[in-house]
Formats: C-alpha cells, structure tokens, sequence
C-alpha cells in the first residue's frame, strides 16, 4: 500500500541502473493523495446509511479497520524502500529494461502494465485465500463481520513479512520498471475501495461483465459456503470467468461477511497476527511429520493433521450434502458420486 | 514535480477523519451492543455457523450479550456478543483453556488467539451448576489437572 520516498527510489534506480539515462517521471504518490477521498466517502456512506438505510456501521469495528489501514500505511512507509530495492535489483535481469526505451513510459504501456499486474493480483489474491501461509496475512482484511467502506481500508501488517511483494517479480522480469509496478499497483488498489459498499446493488450489465463491482466483492467478502474461495479479482472479473472461480450473488443467499470461524475481539494486535500465531503453534506442536507441519504452513486454511477442521473445500461438499438440489450450482461441487 | 500532500496535512487529515467518524457513530448510536432475544434468536444465530447441529436446552442472559447451548455429546454451543453482530463457537472436548467461576460470571479463556476470552454473566443458580458441570467436560485435560 506505501510507497519508497521519491528521493529514495531515484537513488536506488540510479545505484541499481547506473547505466540508465532516462529519467522516471515523476509519478504522484497516490495511494496518499487518495486519503482525502477515502475520508470523504467513508462520511457520505455513513451519512447516506444512517439516512436511507443499506449501510451499517459499528464504532469498535470502524475503530479496528482504519487503525488497520493506518498500520499497514506505516508499514508500506517503513518497509516500502527495501522491497522497492530489491525489485529494482531483480529489474536488472530483465532481458530488457521498458524504462531505457523511448517508449518506456508511454501511457499505453502503463495500460499494459495495469493489466498484467491485475492478472498478477489475481493469482496473488487466489493464492492468498488457498495457501495458509499467505491466508495468515490476508485474512486480517476479511476478519470485519462488516461490510463497509472501513472494510476496504482493513489491511494486512504482515503482507512484506510473508513475502508478498514475490509475486511482483514477474513484472519486474517482464521489464517494468518497478516505479511503474508500483504505480499501476495504487490504481488497483483505489479501484478496490469504492467496492466495499452495500450502497450500490447492481452497476450497468456490461460494466457488471468485465469490471469488479460491489456485488462481485459482497461475495468475495461473504461466508456462506456457497460463495466461499469466490471473486478473487482486482478491477477485473474477466480473471475469475476465465479460471473459473465467479460466483455470482444471489438474492435469496444474502452475503454474510467476515470468516468462518469469527473473531471475538476487537483487540488489534489480536486482530493484525491471531492467524500467524495460529499457524506457527499448529506447525510447531510436538509430535507431527514433516509433511504435517508443511500441511498446516502451505495447505488450504482449516486443514489439519486429524481432520479435525475443515477446508473451504469440505465445507461446499457437507452443504451439498444437506442440499443434493444445490450442487452443481455457482460455487458448490456436483452430486458425489 | 508531483503533487503531495504534506506529512502534517497528510496526518491531520487521518487523525481527523478517524476522529471524526467515530464521533460520528457514536453521536447516532452505533455503538450500541447487539441483543439475543431469547432462545429462539440464539438457536437461530448458533445454526448458521453450525447447521448440523440441534441444540437441546438454551441459556440466553438477562442482558441478551451471550448464550449457552447444550448439544449432543456434551459439548456446549457458545453465543457471544461482538459489537453489533456476535462470535459463535462450538465448544467440545479440549476446547477451553480454562474455567474459572466468580460470583456474577463463568470466565472461560480459550487457547485461541482470536477469542482469548469470554466472559458468561451467569449468577449463582441451579442454572449454573449445570452449565458449569456441561463447560468443565470441555477443558483441555492438561488444564485441569
């Protein structure tokens, strides 16, 4: 979410790239600049909630998604110059470097770089709800039972300690310069947050087909087993039809949001590592193989040794076990055989 | 050169926002805690995270902030209060850290990083022993001894 001082990232592109010579436009930094506006809509949907309806909020809940969203700015602050490093690092094994050339930053090839880096963001975002090891970070983003603009802005302090900033490296390898990664990777993120309302049903059919919408979100964020492990994209759908993963919402299975298994604290350190305790304790108990313990750090969240929890997986096959009528639908397996 | 905001503005802007909502929601009370109104709300809100469940006797407290559920083979289904919506758990063997009475309330505490505690405001009464006896068959045997 934060981004390398602007003074920092041109040290590093010219320590790392001695040879460039074309300079990096100066890109704002617009994760910060888009705060007035998070502020902003945060207060007209509170204001249109309590006025109309639609929208709900609830002060401890709203207390913990914003002071999650200031960590993870102060974080992305802090940390932001070394991963900014090390992409610029890896960037010199690109076979070739965009940035040199005198297209290098022309704004079709920002177009390009969004793209692909949506595509990357989805991969990353499927990853992140399939594999515990990132699941232990990016949980913390669906840990609210609400679903809200504050939502958007509950974000993750331990994304750069599981190594999440990996999954830029193809990019960086494609010949995007990491500035520009890091660029398009704000659009994404600030096209992510007007979604987090349930103020908006339904946006035009053909914005519905291809972009991200609040309704495809509702249902990323839900926990009925139907929409469980669903909706993975960034700004567009077309991810999620392609790989089949979109579930689209029902109107008579109203989301429910938050995790499976609830919190039952607002305490925010609590909140930031309750799953990465959580998984290094499973991973450590006495008594487990090896393949065990990298069960519990890499398998899907709600494995276990004894099947004593359950996967997302084994929760869609128990509903359609209860309800033969439902496989086979949007979200749920076909009849056992 | 590009636009930014200045660190100040910028942190004005956050801690005046932030303060500013949650006035806000308190003003138009939003604060307010949710209720379980009775047995039947309780069963309700228990069944949709255990489904295959059927709860037999239910306990809702006089304040409505949390419920206790008795469910086949000893284990106790557990309603609690989080803010405006609850937290739900079903609690069999080994599933409490700890048990601990006082006088106005049974204090269970969880090997549960997320849940570490929950308080049941549950006075002296024959209601209590039970509930007790039924919470006590779930702490972890390590803890008990």
């Amino acid at each position: 979410m934060g981004c390398a001082p602007r003074q920092l990232r041109l040290s590093c592109t010219r320590l790392l790239n001695p040879g460039s010579d074309v300079p990096a436009p100066d890109l704002p930094p617009i994760v910060q600049l888009a705060v007035p506006f998070f502020m902003g809509s945060i207060g007209l949907e509170l204001a249109l909630g309590y006025i109309r309806g639609g929208a709900r909020y609830e002060t401890r809940d709203t207390l913990t998604s914003l002071l999650m969203g200031v960590g993870n700015l102060t974080i992305g602050i802090l940390v932001g110059g070394a991963i900014y490093g090390f992409l610029s690092y890896v960037h010199q094994f690109a076979p070739v470097q965009l940035g040199e050339q005198s297209w290098g930053w022309a704004p079709w090839l920002f177009a390009l770089c969004f793209v692909i880096d949506d595509f990357r963001y989805y991969w990353y975002h499927r990853i992140a709800h399939e594999v515990r090891w990132f699941w232990s970070s990016h949980i913390n983003h669906h840990s609210s039972q609400h679903y809200n603009l504050s939502t958007a802005l509950r974000q993750t302090w331990t994304s750069e300690l599981m190594l999440s900033f990996l999954f830029r490296v193809p990019l960086v390898l494609m010949g995007f310069d990491p500035v520009m990664v890091a660029f398009v990777g704000g659009i994404n993120l600030i096209y992510q947050f007007w979604i987090h309302t349930e103020l908006i049903d339904r946006m035009p059919a053909w914005f519905e087909a291809v972009f991200n919408t609040p309704s495809h979100h509702r249902v990323h964020h839900a926990v009925n087993t139907r929409y469980l492990d669903a909706n993975y994209a960034g700004t567009l759908i077309i991810w999620d039809k392609m790989f089949g993963s979109f579930v689209p919402e029902r109107a008579d299975d109203a989301p429910r949001y938050g995790l499976t298994t609830q919190l039952g604290t607002f305490n925010l350190l609590r909140v930031a590592f309750h799953e990465l305790i959580g998984m290094i304790r499973d991973a450590t108990r006495r008594g487990l193989s090896t393949r065990q313990r990298l069960g519990y750090l890499f398998g899907p969240p709600g494995w276990s040794h004894d099947g004593s929890r359950k996967t997302a997986t084994q929760l869609k096959r128990d509903h359609v076990e209860r309800f033969p009528d439902q496989a086979g639908l949007p979200g749920l397996p076909g009849p056992a055989a | 050169m590009a636009v930014s905001i200045p660190l100040p503005v910028l942190l004005g802007l956050i801690v005046g926002g932030l303060g500013g909502t949650l006035a806000a929601l308190h003003a138009i009370g939003w604060s307010a805690l949710a209720r379980l109104e009775g047995p039947d709300a309780a069963r309700l809100r228990f069944a949709l995270d255990y489904p295959d469940d059927t709860p037999q006797d239910v306990w809702v407290a006089s304040d409505g902030s949390t419920a206790l559920l008795s469910l086949e083979g000893g284990c106790v289904g557990l309603v609690c209060v989080l803010g405006d919506r609850f937290t739900v758990r079903r609690l069999g063997a080994r599933s409490v850290g700890s048990i601990r009475l006082d006088s106005e309330t049974i204090v269970l505490a969880f090997d549960d990083v997320g849940f570490p505690r929950a308080v049941v405001p549950l006075a002296e009464s024959p209601a209590r022993v039970a509930w007790a006896a039924r919470l006590a068959s779930c702490v972890s045997p390590a803890r008990a001894s």
